[in-house]
This record gives C-alpha cells, sequence and structure tokens, in this order.
C-alpha cells in the first residue's frame, strides 16, 4: 500500500490520504489516532483482498461497535452515518515494460445491527474499475468502467453466490466482485439481465474483461499476504514452555514453541534464524546467546528458552527467559517475527520500544530498515525518538539500502476538526521535509529549558 | 526564509529575554517560521557551541537543515583559492550560495562587507541581522525576520 485515505473514521473527520512507504512511522501525542489508523489498514486488507467483512474488535484492536467507530462532533453531537477508507497501491508488477498504473481501492461503511459494514466497494486500476453498491445489506448494483465505456447491472437474484454471502446480515464473507465478469453473469441471457451499457457505451463483451485484467490480478492476494498486527503488551515468559502448536496470538506468546519446533524439526533453517536473532541481540546490546533447552532429554518434551549476555559463554551464565529483564522477553516476538524466513509481508507494529533501553531502540531502527524493501512493508506506531533518529541517521549515511523516498513520518496532530495527518518525510541528507508549524514543539521547549534558554 | 547563524554569536541564542535579538531569532526557528541552513565547516563549528543539543532538536524538527558537507567544503575552497572574500569565512559564503539562504545573524564586520558584496551572493541580494548597532530588538531586525524573500525555498 502507498497511502490510506480515510473520512469520518473514528478521530479522522475530514477526508484525508497518508503516504504509506516501505517503512513508515506514526507519531504524535497519545490519543491521535495512530492506533486507529493501523487498525485501518488491517480492516481495508479484509475488504479488498479477503473478501470478507472487517472484525473491529479483532486483536491487537478493539475499536468497539459502528457508533464507536463512525467519527462523532461535537460541537453538533452527532455521529457520521457512514465512514470511508481507501488506499493506493503501486500497480503494473504484471506488465514490468509499463509505467506502473495507480491501483486504489474505497470502501464505505455504514451500520448493521452494532456493527460497521462495507455498502459501496470501488476497485480501481488506471482507467478500469468496478464499483459494489449495497442496499441496506445486499447487493443492489454493480458499475464496471473501461476506456470503452461504462454498464451497470441491478442486482436482483441475492441467492446464487451460496457460501459467499451476498447478503451481510449471517454472513462474513463479501462477493468476490470479480464474480460479476463472468460471462453467465453480465450477458443478457443472465439472470438480471447482464451489464446495461450507460451514456451511449456499446455493449459490454469479452474485450473488456481482457481490459480488466490487471484489475483483476492486482488485487489476487493469497491470505498470508493479511497485514501481521502485533501487541503493545507482548508475551509473558514462562520458566517451563509444555510444547504445543504454535497458534499466532497478536502478544507472541506462541513464538517460544516456534522457535523450540524449528530448533528440534528444521536445524538448518533454526540457525539461520538464530545467527540472525543473535546478531540483533549483540548489535542492541540485549544479549549474545538464545538456547532451547529440552528438559527430560527428548525433543517433542518441556523446554526452557535460555538467554546469555555478552561475555556468558559459560552454560552457567546462562539465564531463564523469565530471570532476565523484560526487554528481552518483550522484544523477542516482534524480531522473531521481522527476522523469520517467511516473516509476515505486512507488518502493523504497536510500541515496539515498550521496555527497551534506548541502545536497544536505536537497535531495532536499524532492524526495520535492515528488514524492509520491496517484497515487506512495516508501520509502526511510536513514541521513540531513538528509533526515529537511528532511522533518519541510516537513510542519511547509507547505512541502509533504503533510501529517502523509502520512508514515510506521518503526524498525528489534534485540531479542531478532529486529527490532521500530516505527511512528512526524510530527505537524503536526513533532513526532516513537509513538516508542519509546530512539528515537535514539546520537544523544542524541553531541549530549551534544559539548556536553560 | 532561510538563514545562516554565524558560530560565533550563537551564544546570543542563548537568552530568556525576548527583548534579545538573539533570543528572536531563535524564536522564529522553533516556530518553523525561518529556517536554519547549516552544512560543512559551520556545522562542525556550531556543533560546538552552547546550542548544539537545540540544533539536533531543530533538526528532528525540520527546523534547520543539513547541506551536504563535501560539496560545501569543496565550494568553500574554491571561494578560498578565488580570493574574493574579505573575511576569513569563506565556509559561510559558500553555504550561502548552496543553499540561497539570504539573512545571516553575524557580528563579523568583513563578514558582513562580504554577505553584501553583490558579486559573491546576489539575487536575492544577502541581508545581516547584527547587534552590532542594536543590542536590543529593534524595529529593523523585525523587519528583517518577517522577510519572506530571502530564501529559495521557505
Amino acid at each position: 500500500m502507498d497511502s490510506i485515505t480515510l473520512e469520518n473514521y473514528r478521530c479522522f473527520r475530514d477526508r484525508q490520504t497518508a503516504r504509506l512507504a516501505p517503512l513508515t512511522i506514526l507519531v504524535g501525542e497519545n490519543s491521535t489516532g495512530k492506533t486507529s489508523f493501523l487498525a485501518s489498514v488491517r480492516a481495508l486488507w479484509d475488504v479488498a483482498y479477503g473478501q470478507r467483512v472487517p472484525d473491529f474488535k479483532e486483536p491487537p484492536y478493539d475499536l468497539g461497535s459502528f457508533r464507536e467507530i463512525a467519527h462523532h462532533a461535537i460541537e453538533t453531537n452527532t455521529t457520521a452515518e457512514t465512514f470511508m477508507a481507501g488506499f493506493g497501491a503501486s500497480g503494473g508488477d504484471n506488465q514490468p515494460d509499463t509505467p506502473a498504473s495507480s491501483l486504489t481501492f474505497e470502501t464505505t461503511f455504514r451500520m448493521l445491527g452494532t456493527r460497521p459494514v462495507p455498502i459501496r466497494r470501488l476497485y480501481s486500476y488506471g482507467a478500469n474499475s468496478i464499483e459494489e453498491i449495497y442496499n441496506h445489506d445486499h447487493v443492489d448494483r454493480i458499475r464496471i468502467k473501461t476506456k470503452r465505456g461504462c454498464w451497470q447491472q441491478r442486482i436482483v437474484q441475492q441467492t446464487r453466490f451460496v457460501g459467499f454471502g451476498s447478503r451481510l446480515e449471517f454472513e462474513d464473507y463479501l462477493t468476490p466482485v470479480f464474480f460479476y465478469l463472468h460471462p453467465s453473469l453480465y450477458e443478457e441471457t443472465s439472470e438480471d439481465g447482464g451489464l446495461q451499457p450507460a451514456e451511449g457505451s456499446p455493449p459490454f463483451t469479452e474485450t473488456d474483461v481482457e481490459e480488466m485484467r490487471d484489475l483483476i490480478s492486482s488485487y489476487d492476494l493469497p491470505p498470508w499476504y493479511r497485514p501481521f498486527a502485533s501487541a503493545p503488551v507482548r508475551s509473558k515468559p514462562h520458566r517451563t514452555y509444555d510444547p504445543s502448536r504454535p497458534t499466532w496470538d497478536p502478544e507472541g506468546d506462541y513464538i517460544p514453541m516456534f522457535l523450540a519446533g524449528l530448533h528440534s524439526q528444521d536445524l538448518s533453517a533454526w540457525k539461520e534464524l538464530l545467527s540472525k536473532l543473535e546478531s540483533f541481540g549483540i548489535d542492541s546490546g540485549l544479549f549474545n546467546k538464545i538456547t532451547i533447552k529440552q528438559l527430560g532429554g527428548s525433543e517433542g518434551g518441556p523446554f526452557q528458552v535460555e538467554i546469555g549476555f555478552p561475555g556468558s559463554t559459560e552454560r552457567h551464565l546462562r539465564h531463564n527467559l523469565i530471570d532476565v529483564g523484560y526487554g528481552v522477553s518483550k522484544v523477542l516476538p516482534l524480531v522473531t517475527e521481522l527476522l523469520r524466513e517467511d516473516a509476515p509481508k505486512v507488518l502493523l507494529l504497536q510500541q515496539p520500544e515498550v521496555h527497551l533501553h534506548p541502545s536497544a531502540q536505536a537497535a531495532l531502527g536499524s532492524l526495520f530498515c535492515e528488514v524492509v524493501g520491496d517484497q515487506r512493508q512495516i508501520i509502526v506506531e511510536t513514541h521513540s525518538d531513538y528509533i526515529l533518529d537511528r532511522i533518519r541517521m541510516d537513510v542519511r549515511d547509507g547505512t541502509t539500502s533504503l533510501g529517502a523516498d523509502d520512508v514515510s513520518i506521518l503526524f498525528f496532530e489534534r485540531g479542531d476538526r478532529g486529527v490532521q495527518i500530516h505527511s512528512l518525510r526524510f530527505d537524503e541528507l536526513g533532513n526532516v521535509r513537509d513538516r508542519p508549524v509546530g512539528y515537535r514543539g514539546f520537544f523544542a521547549s524541553e531541549t530549551r529549558r534544559s539548556i536553560g534558554i | 526564509m532561510c538563514a545562516i547563524l554565524d558560530a560565533n554569536v550563537a551564544h546570543q541564542l542563548m537568552s530568556t529575554d525576548d527583548r534579545n535579538p538573539g533570543s528572536q531569532f531563535l524564536n522564529r526557528i522553533d516556530e518553523g517560521r525561518m529556517l536554519l541552513v547549516m552544512g560543512g565547516r559551520l556545522s562542525r563549528e556550531l556543533n560546538r557551541t552552547p546550542i548544539q543539543e537545540w540544533l539536533k532538536q531543530a533538526l528532528l524538527a525540520g527546523n534547520a537543515r543539513a547541506y551536504n558537507d563535501e560539496i560545501v567544503d569543496r565550494r568553500t575552497e574554491e571561494i578560498h583559492e578565488s580570493g574574493t572574500c574579505s573575511s576569513d569565512d569563506p565556509h559561510i559564503i559558500a553555504l550561502a550560495q548552496i543553499s540561497r539562504a539570504r539573512l545571516l545573524y553575524t557580528n563579523d564586520r568583513n563578514l558582513q562587507s562580504d554577505f553584501r558584496n553583490k558579486s559573491l551572493i546576489d539575487k536575492p541580494r544577502g541581508k545581516v541581522y547584527t547587534t552590532l548597532k542594536y543590542e536590543v530588538f529593534h524595529t529593523s531586525h523585525r523587519q528583517m525576520l518577517n522577510r519572506s524573500d530571502l530564501c529559495a525555498e521557505a
């Protein structure tokens, strides 16, 4: 995703678009909507790619019901009847020789029962688009546009996509809109009478379906591309773990099981991951050794996670994970997710700096720079100057392959009309560009007081 | 507006008195209404003054902007070798030429002369903010800080 657009969503009242980059850092005071922003990224993925009604209460987020999610205007004491969210993404991957087209998605939500459900979805790629419009709880119309013209189809029969839930009342799954491009549906002989030309357009044909091919393939992502959302409060360590099948959770409780599983089942993958983990441990000053200690002498039995510190190469100088500082046990799930071979493509992180010494926070900033790239995106909400400044310096000094355009800073600022998101960036010399007046005003005044001016 | 601060007057920013021209200069930067530029030898000099912590925060806030040290140093050398500077501050003239900052805070008379020299600084001409004439914030100081044409990119 290259951008996120929000309107009447939580504290974001006016329609506004924020720039995303491979590495995006969300900054701003508490309660300015940073976590809501992260939740919108995952919700958008669910609606656009996952073809499902997003659960705004799915951990680690809990945004409440529709009335808590739609913007509430204090001056009129009214809650918006709908809210919208959308994203833009780079297109053109399917045709490397042609310039990238703009890939955009928009969805509008309204209240059904107490929860928000999408009542409109608009998929666009360049000049082509397909729009699905709901009337209350069922798909009412489909509109399609290509260079050749535009067409509309009113959906009368609501039961044909059994299992895909064309009604929203009981189903969480949405109809994949591209089903409407099947000849049995768009031709005049279909139950609904097919796509009807509008504004003097020619009949919809196979040529138009071909025209839509890039749009269709651009929105065809496998489920494992779903953003990984990490909680700000992470796993509580245990002295001994009973092996079990690792089940994902945002707090990272599964990570010791995942590590032990790798240790016993795939030694080469374990060694590769261990090397990366220990390299980060040394850079951050947090640890220099991680050991999975099998109890009872057999694989598959209970185990402990041991941590060694710089200089503690002897076994007796290693400590159980529960006996070391919170910093290690809190950051281990996060760092493992960042470094594992099958790492998530999009990571949504909340305050990864919690419990970490500034040197470890800075090392985490460098790690973010190291692991993001064309195929990996990180969006991180942070209050850490050490993370932010390390990223700035790494970009400036060229110690990362990230260029200045690969980093976006989103500054969330509370104003009279809700929160405004400012898209800032670094230039290649590490200068902060496009900042609004007042950005980091607190830090300036605090420094002035500190040095006596 | 973009401005350059001579390291020799950096201590004048260390004031809590709003009647001090240095204090007003600093306020403009903190408010994001004036961009402080630095680079090359001047950056190294400023980082040895009492305002270095404040400078770092100004950089992080986007209220100060660093230019490429190597490019500024190279231009400094060229100006020095050309012998066109009467002051021993060709690094400040070089920075002004590269950044197009046209407001300079200095009390160095030779540097002031260089900064006003059309053959060194032009389009627009350089303006000097100084406390040599008025030690207390004066209308002339305010007028200078209110100008919006002393920078290529504000």
